[in-house]
């Protein structure tokens, strides 16, 4: 399979439409900076793999490559598109097309199917293959000699097609995760199982400790038989039973006490009432009660007198209201041409404020009286009230000195009552020795009770520690089971991860024994190349089992990453990519693409690249190598051998303001003549 | 290793037409539709240092007439001079100089032509490709069976289209 032509409308450099027509040969295309060299490999790689340099991941102000794949300069691109096409051995054509909105294929199907063999198990294979089919002059080191040594590894392995095994991995990870996310499980499980066993020792050392101390069970169960009737049945019900038995004794014990002590309080209290000083000071109450009740008679006697004083005073009130007015108009009028102005009688003035004086005496006096009678009736009526409080007070006091005897009694007949609900005999004569005999025996028989609960409650203990060692052996045998179970999960995950280094270890092997059969190949195209006059051969060391680090060596060790000049790397590691691109044998893209590969380079290894060029070129391999240098340009037309059939082309590229990139000239190269020594 | 004989065979096999010259020993020409040249077998380094000029210049000179009816061809002009003699490290770069010559001819410079492996070596710019390899798989899924059986028998499965739950499973029962 080989390019046959490329075409390119608003992408990249190009405004209007570029079309490139391939000979098998090779084409050399040569050019300015920023005639469109570059583009025509972005073309490529756009048309093959939707996107350009590895899908670069620099950014600027937001901005990448991709944001520059079309037109950007002035003017309007009429078209957008890049289109390849391709042509196979048996001349069959295939095209790929992609615009802005995506791609088309002229057949239909998968580019991948085309370009790869997929019986290598090669995924990705279209990127993987322009990254040794495209080699630009800025990757040429950094993917080979500068790269570093793991992604140098992998940048071969995935290269040269190898099987990663990658399925296989991310199935053992999976059951890796299965049995970790089980051994998980079982480790809290066994945590939780030795936890209970733990639990469960101590329980059983207590139970058993308990048991020792508690030697006559049958002795016990009489007992409380005894005390509690014989219409127990279940065994189980007999230490409860005992215990609610001695639980209501213990209320009993309690209450008995009580009784016994409001007895003797009550019977203090008795002797009190009935003592002579309790007696005299009923007595007295009585006597003052008595004169108190005269005292309230006298006052209330006298409250009524003044009473009526005041509502006969009152009565005169309108008369002494209507002097005061008189007075009031008398002194306001005063006489009138000496006659009275009330009566007309002549007055003098002597005479008539001396009436008016007398007026105002009389009204004076009998406000006077007024107010006395007043006060007189509210003091008898104050006192009245005072005397009957203290009467009230008294009478409680009297009844209740009146009425102790008989609540006492009362009280007497109600502990009695209680004494008998709690075990007391009924008898008139209550006597508290009697209860007192009765709190003793009744505390001697709860007492008893309690030890013979606590002996038979040890005896239940011993079962209790049997049930629990039987439970602890059930326990510890789910742990031994956890146990071996979890061990099993360790081992599975050991040969989980051996696995695993196994699938890397094998991984690693192909690659090396890959670059084992590809070293001699790396080793004559870098001889070829002659990069250094010294280091005439290249190999390579690998080193690591898992995880593979690949190394470049000359002489004897030397890494050639650090000894050569960017010059000399750059003649490495085109040694390495072009030993890689031959031997890919999953690609069945047969088209070598250099974009100015001599950058940096001087002449006489430019001369060598060229006949290297050559040597691929003779491997039935078609070549398109752009190159700025137009005398360099010349030099690989005549070394790359154009041949009847098999020709090449030298295209010249331009950039112009007005139009953008655009072709300048495309030159077939003659096959050049033959024999000329043996013809002469 | 006769150096000559050895020359003509591999370039006889890299598709050149080669001829001996009638009047020097040991020298031969060699042409194909796009290369033409000498090669010439020296005793010592000394000597190449002392003659590739002089027989570069001969060998235009012989043949300008016939490399006039081809100007493209008459830039694929090589001269290689070859020694079985090792070259004195003082004389190396000297050596090296000859081939940084561009006038005239591309000149093939080399010292210690003792093994066939030294003089395709020296003759690498003017042979196809050598050593190609053409990288195959073997059957890499059976070495890396034959590995995770060896860790567990059941392990083989990771191969089969049994799923990563049953492996799991049964790794875990089967210990």
């Amino acid at each position: 399979m080989r390019i046959a032509s490329v075409t390119i409308s608003g992408f990249r450099g190009v405004r209007d439409t570029v079309q490139l027509v391939l000979p098998p040969g090779f084409a050399v295309v040569t050019g300015r900076n920023g005639s469109g060299k570059s583009t025509l490999c972005d073309a490529i790689e756009f048309a093959f793999t939707g996107t350009i340099r590895g899908g670069s991941k620099h950014k600027e102000k937001g901005e990448n490559i991709e944001d520059y794949l079309w037109w950007r300069g002035s003017g309007e691109a009429k078209f957008k598109e890049v289109s390849v096409g391709l042509v196979a051995p048996d001349g069959s054509t295939f095209t790929v097309t992609r615009t802005p909105d995506g791609d088309t294929t002229s057949f239909g199907g998968d580019l991948e199917s085309i370009l790869c063999d997929g019986r290598n198990g090669v995924k990705h294979g279209t990127e993987k293959l322009c990254r040794t089919t495209i080699v630009r002059d800025e990757e040429i080191t950094t993917i080979s000699v500068d790269l570093a040594e793991t992604d140098r590894f992998e940048f071969v392995r995935s290269a040269l097609g190898t099987v990663d095994f990658s399925d296989v991995e991310e199935k053992c990870k999976k059951v890796q995760a299965q049995i970790d996310q089980r051994a998980v499980k079982l480790s809290a499980e066994y945590e939780l199982l030795r936890k209970q066993i733990s639990d469960l020792t101590t329980r059983i050392s207590a139970a058993k400790t308990e048991a020792v101390l508690s030697p006559d069970v049958a002795s016990a169960e009489r007992v409380l038989r005894e005390a509690l009737g014989s219409n127990i049945d279940a065994e189980s019900e007999i230490i409860p039973r005992a215990q609610q038995r001695v639980a209501e004794l213990r209320v009993a014990v309690d209450n008995l006490l009580r009784v016994s002590r409001s007895w003797s309080q009550l019977q203090s209290r008795r002797q009190q009432v009935l003592s002579s000083h309790y007696l005299a000071q009923l007595d007295e109450k009585r006597l003052a009660l008595a004169k108190l009740r005269a005292e309230l008679s006298d006052a209330e006697k006298k409250h009524a007198i003044a009473a009526a004083t005041v509502a006969d005073r009152e009565q005169g009130q309108p008369r002494l209201a209507t002097l005061a007015q008189l007075h009031s108009q008398g002194k306001r009028l005063g006489l009138e041409a000496g006659h009275c102005p009330l009566c007309g009688s002549t007055v003098d003035v002597e005479a008539f404020d001396k009436h008016l004086q007398q007026v105002a005496q009389i009204v004076s006096q009998a406000s006077s009286d007024l107010q006395q009678a007043i006060k007189e009736r509210d003091d008898s009526e104050q006192a009245a009230r005072q005397i009957r409080v203290q009467i009230s007070v008294l009478e409680g006091e009297e009844r209740t000195l009146s009425q102790a005897g008989s609540l006492i009694e009362e009280e007497e007949a109600r502990l009695r009552t209680s004494a008998q609900q709690y075990g007391y005999v009924s008898s008139e004569d209550f006597r508290p020795e009697t209860l007192a005999v009765l709190v003793e025996a009744t505390r001697e028989l709860m007492s008893k009770l309690e030890r013979a609960v606590a002996t038979l409650d040890a005896s239940r203990q011993l079962e209790r520690v049997a049930r629990m060692e039987r439970e602890l052996v059930e326990l510890r045998a789910n742990c031994d089971t956890v146990e071996a179970r979890g061990n099993r999960c360790s081992d599975a995950l050991k040969q989980i991860k051996d696995a695993l280094a196994a699938i890397k270890r094998t991984r690693g092997e192909i690659v090396e024994d890959q670059l084992a059969q590809l070293t001699p190949l790396i080793d004559e195209i870098y001889a070829r190349l002659r990069p250094h006059v010294d280091w005439a051969h290249v190999g390579y060391r690998l080193r690591g089992d898992v995880r593979r680090f690949l190394s470049f060596e000359v002489g004897d060790g030397l890494n050639p990453s650090f000894l050569f000049s960017s010059g000399q790397r750059r003649a490495a590691g085109l040694a390495f990519l072009f030993a890689v691109h031959l031997s890919r044998e999953w690609c069945k893209l047969r088209t070598l693409i250099l974009d100015d590969p001599v950058q940096h380079v001087d002449d006489f290894r430019a001369l060598h690249l060229a006949e290297v060029l050559a040597s691929v070129r003779r491997n039935n391999r078609q070549i398109v190598c752009t190159v700025e240098d137009e005398p360099l340009a010349e030099l690989l037309c005549r070394r790359l051998r154009s041949e009847a059939g098999d020709e090449g082309c030298l295209i010249q590229m331009e950039y112009e303001s007005t139009q953008g990139v655009h072709l300048k000239s495309q030159r077939r190269i003659s096959p050049i003549s033959s024999n000329i020594l043996v013809s002469a | 290793m006769h150096i000559l004989n050895e020359a003509r065979a591999l370039l006889d096999g890299a598709g050149f037409q080669t001829t001996a010259s009638p009047d020097q020993q040991d020298l031969i020409y060699f042409e194909d539709h796009s290369i033409l040249g000498f090669l010439a077998v020296h005793s010592r380094v000394e000597d190449v240092l002392k003659a590739w000029e002089e027989m570069q210049d001969r060998f235009l000179k012989e043949n300008a007439l016939p490399l006039r009816t081809d100007p493209t061809k008459i830039w694929n002009i090589y001269s290689v001079h070859l020694t079985s003699a090792s070259c004195p490290t003082e004389l190396r770069s000297r050596l090296f100089a000859v081939e940084e010559d561009f006038r005239g001819t591309r000149k093939v410079a080399r010292a210690t032509i003792v093994t066939r492996e030294d003089l395709a070596n020296a003759l690498l710019c003017l042979l196809p490709i050598q050593r190609l390899v053409s990288l195959r798989l073997e059957d890499v899924f059976g070495q890396l069976r034959q590995r995770l059986t060896t860790i567990n028998p059941l392990l083989g499965n990771l191969l089969a289209d049994t799923a990563a739950e049953e492996i799991a499973q049964k790794l875990m029962d089967r210990l």
